[in-house]
């Protein structure tokens, strides 16, 4: 019998009101995460994606608005839950790292402080306990000579170490989920294979289970179970990676295929996808977001809600599937 | 390696001293007019200013009348004081107390109001207090200073009778405590004395208050400013996602951050406060070197001007190498990339 | 968008900015209309001594029975011209002053440097007194103090301009078409720092009306008889611990209408000239 998903997102729907009218972030955003699952998130800058975390974890700018939808983690509703509550789950069952990670860091605090206070107040260990603990998280996420470098400022550190302090404060009390938002983005390229290994390898140990975000398909089909793909605030497609990787049904999908670096492919091998996204702040906007940039749009694609056809394990948000 | 920075600082203040000893030299020596005439008073007869003329070296080449400064600076020879009669330097060191006493005092309610002021307006964007703070940062930067004093004495001392006259450090029917630093609170509270503790305080709310109420301003702009800016920085929002508690969020995570730019702007809320208390001394009849400095002023006694001027310039050189120092010891990234 | 079109937007759009300039416009009448349109004349005293408000003298009468409002109408030729006179001189010298440090760099930045630090390690209003004191007690010094000690705001302002545009194409288009360094800091930085630099000019004229109000409040510059605001605040202290609240407080209340006049005018003009910078 399957286990009900450690994360369940039902139909959510998020607004930004910005001085220049209000932005449909999200709409009718959905998918799930089970336990030990690896999913990655996948879009163009702007697509919602990390709106999408940010909802998860309650933490969006005081101008967004929840309008509609559900967020269900270990069966608790988030949306309704107050902030005693979801206070005490994040850093404690769900916790995110960022994609500048120095600049996530407390500047002028030494990181060894920065992972004890998260033990300290999760873990309710003492002020010599947690120090101490915070020292072996540093070795656990490979940072040589922990306990000197405990008592480093985080400008002190590199790019790729202050990513390694980040997992460290993330996965100090073993969440359940970890939440990576462009993880390896600001970093160079060896750094990026490296500090994914780590995601990797400590979130097996623990069977945690990871929502990657990112704008790197082959990241994700790297890296991933399955792979959401988002276009514009909507979810387009939802499918294990090798079928998705194998056979993209969403055109949005074949193109970011198509557009994707890959060993063997030239350059000029890629083809980019023309136009960009729509404006999010229009109020006649179509229920399908893709149809203006979609080279098999038909006639009946902007006429009424948008289908979503089932086949299994995948989801595809378009009316005409490859 | 912390004695190092330190020496670097004092360094560089080195040439600023400097500065300020060659400016108050020349402002009396270097100006229109006959400084032998100046130094005589406006009472002089001829023979008088002559007189002071070979005294004070004023018919020698200018560069030896600085080094003869100099010297004089080294012996502490302010000059002497042609209205009470005293070397400059006496007068000041026996005023200098009741200033001190006056501007530390407005800085502490200025630094605790403002400080708080600016940190609960950022974070309750939109309330009372965020009114309250920003109608305050704009009016204080707006208001005279004197004006400010003269509104509280007329408010609190004839409306509404809570403070008493404004005479001075003491009522007339107290006597100061025996002196050990010369701050009466201070020195009433190590006698014991409560009455006497009391009295100072009276004397000190209102010339304090209208002192404070000028730096606060500055302050709670600025406080509320960089709060803002750290409430919605990067680091904040991964705390968060942390779950760190509330208390330790604003604390120790945003406030201290949000404190680095406001001890930058310490340095010129001092310099206004400095100023400042010439105008309050005046206002409340307050018995430091400011009112000595006025007074003197007026009655064209300029050795306690100059010496006035040397002093609050050597002052405020060193308070500011403090608050350069104190930044350094608050920001990490200062101190080691230096 | 032309710079009027763009000021009557900025204006439309910041009602605070519009009561600023109308208020500059009420102070700006009362110096100049001001000693012909009051019903008093200022130095006239009677016998009708510490007056309260009342219909035939608005802000009553002080200790000589003069009348306390028309005194401080035409006080305001006085102060605002005495700020003005500084601010003046202070735009001129300091603006070359900091783009010649900013642009021709090396020892030019050093002096210039080196003098702004000087006068910035006094508190700039004991240095002020210090100097009036020691130049003489006149409204001509006062005036030269207050430009002095806002002289390095105003040397780094420009400074700060003049080195960013050091760089820019059309400097270097000007240097190459064999324009001289003076010529090319004259006719090329020169222009292009002035709008900035007379946003600097409103929003520390405010701070001058305070000194030079400061400085006569202390006995400095202005002496009695002549109505300005400081020396009328200093006249009147005397008098609030009796009651009579008046004498200080319409002179107080004019000083700080024009500060706040000045300061919101200056706010408003930099988001004009400059939106970027806009609090």
């Amino acid at each position: 019998m399957p286990q009900p998903p450690l994360l369940a997102i039902e139909h959510l729907a998020v607004e930004f009101r910005t001085r220049s009218g209000v932005v449909r972030a999200l709409e009718n955003v959905s998918f799930a995460i089970a336990r030990g699952e690896t999913v990655g998130v996948v879009g163009e800058s702007g697509s919602g994606k990390s709106v999408t975390a940010y909802a998860v974890m309650r933490l969006l700018d005081p101008s967004a608005r929840v309008t509609s939808g559900k967020i269900v983690f270990g069966g608790l509703d988030m949306l309704a839950a107050d902030e005693a509550t979801l206070a005490e789950m994040r850093g404690r069952e769900l916790a995110m790292i960022f994609q500048n990670p120095r600049a996530s860091l407390n500047p002028i605090r030494r990181v060894g402080d920065q992972i004890a206070d998260v033990l300290r107040r999760h873990a309710n260990l003492g002020a010599r306990a947690a120090a101490d603990r915070a020292v072996a998280l540093l070795a656990e996420v490979g940072i040589p000579d922990p306990s000197r470098r405990a008592r480093a400022y985080p400008f002190e550190l590199s790019g790729g170490m202050c990513q390694r302090v980040g997992i460290a404060i993330a996965l100090a009390c073993r969440p359940a989920l970890l939440i990576a938002d462009e993880p390896t983005t600001g970093l160079d390229v060896t750094t990026q294979a490296t500090i994914m290994d780590l995601v990797a390898e400590l979130g097996a140990a623990r069977g945690m289970a990871t929502m990657l975000i990112t704008h790197d398909l082959g990241l994700a089909t790297e890296r991933c179970d399955r792979v959401v793909v988002m276009h514009a605030g909507h979810v387009v497609e939802d499918a294990p990676t090798e079928a998705l990787f194998a056979r993209p049904r969403h055109p949005y999908t074949a193109r970011l295929l198509a557009a994707t670096p890959r060993p063997g492919v030239t350059l000029a091998g890629l083809s980019p996808i023309p136009g960009g996204l729509p404006d999010l702040r229009r109020d006649d906007l179509p229920p399908c977001r893709f149809a203006a940039r979609c080279d098999r749009r038909r006639d009946d694609c902007l006429a009424g809600p948008l289908p979503l056809q089932i086949e299994g394990a995948r989801r595809v948000a378009c009316r005409h599937p490859l | 390696m912390v004695l190092g920075l330190v020496a670097q600082r004092l360094a560089a203040a080195l040439p600023t001293l400097a500065g300020v000893v060659v400016v108050t030299f020349l402002l009396t020596r270097a100006l229109p007019g006959d400084p032998a005439a100046y130094f005589a008073g406006p009472a002089a007869t001829r023979e008088a200013v002559e007189e002071i003329r070979r005294t004070l070296g004023l018919d020698q080449p200018l560069w030896l009348q600085f080094l003869d400064y100099l010297g004089d600076l080294a012996r502490g020879d302010l000059g002497i004081s042609i209205t009470t009669g005293q070397p400059v330097l006496a007068d000041l060191a026996q005023r200098l107390p009741a200033s001190a006493e006056l501007t530390l005092l407005g800085l502490a309610i200025a630094a605790n109001f403002g400080v708080t002021m600016g940190v609960v307006a950022a974070l309750r964007p939109g309330s009372w207090v965020d009114h309250l703070c920003r109608m305050i940062a704009t009016a204080g930067v707006s208001l005279p200073t004197f004006f400010t004093g003269l509104l509280f004495v007329y408010v609190f001392y004839y409306v509404l009778g809570w403070a008493p006259a404004p005479l001075g450090r003491l009522d007339a029917f107290s006597s100061p405590p025996p002196h050990v630093t010369g701050f009466y609170l201070i020195d009433s509270a190590l006698a014991g004395d409560g009455e006497t503790f009391a009295a100072a305080a009276a004397q000190l709310a209102l010339p304090a208050l209208t002192l404070g109420i000028f730096a606060l301003a500055p302050i709670a702009r600025m406080t509320r400013g960089a709060m803002l800016a750290v409430m919605s920085s990067d680091f904040i929002r991964a705390a968060r996602a942390s779950g760190l508690a509330r208390r330790t969020l604003v604390l120790r995570y945003a406030l201290r951050n949000a404190l680095l730019p406001v001890v930058t702007t310490l340095g010129m809320v001092l310099s206004f406060l400095l100023g400042a208390n010439v105008l309050v001394e005046k206002v409340f009849a307050w018995p430091g070197i400011g009112s000595y400095a006025v007074e003197a002023l007026i009655a064209s006694d300029y050795a306690p001007v100059q010496g006035f001027v040397l002093t609050m310039g050597v002052l405020y050189v060193t308070l500011n190498l403090l608050i350069d120092l104190a930044y350094q010891a608050i920001d990490p990234r200062v101190r080691i990339e230096a | 968008m032309s710079t009027l079109a763009h000021a009557r937007h900025v204006l439309a759009e910041n009602p605070v900015t519009a009561v600023a300039f109308c208020l500059f416009a009420l102070l700006v009448a009362a110096a100049i209309a001001g000693p012909s349109l009051v019903p008093y004349d200022p130095l006239a005293s009677s016998d009708r001594a510490l007056a309260p408000p009342s219909v035939q003298h608005w802000f009553g009468t002080d200790n000589l029975g003069r009348d306390v409002f028309s005194r401080v109408v035409v006080a305001a030729r006085l102060d605002l011209g005495m700020a003005f006179a500084a601010m003046a001189i202070v735009f001129a010298t300091g603006t070359v002053a900091g783009v010649a440090a900013g642009f021709l760099g090396g020892w030019t930045d050093r002096v210039i440097g080196r003098v702004t630090d000087t006068i910035m390690a006094f508190p700039l209003f004991v240095l002020a007194m210090g100097l009036v004191a020691a130049a003489g007690n006149t409204v001509a010094n006062v005036i030269w103090a207050t430009a002095i000690i806002n002289f390095p705001i105003y040397a780094r302002v420009a400074r700060t301009e003049a080195n960013i545009r050091r760089e820019a194409g059309f400097v270097e288009a000007a240097r190459l078409s064999g324009r001289g360094t003076l010529q090319v800091m004259i006719c090329e930085i020169l222009p292009n720092v002035l709008p900035i630099m007379m946003v600097q000019v409103s929003l520390t004229m405010g701070y001058a009306i305070l000194n030079t109000a400061g400085l006569s409040f202390i006995g400095l510059g202005i002496r009695p008889p002549t109505a300005e605001w400081g020396i009328m605040v200093a006249e009147g202290a005397g008098y609030i611990v009796s009651g009579e609240w008046w004498i200080a407080f319409f002179p107080g209340l004019a000083l700080m209408l024009a500060v706040f006049t000045f300061n919101l005018l200056g706010d408003g003009l930099r988001d004009i000239v400059d939106p970027r910078r806009r609090s």
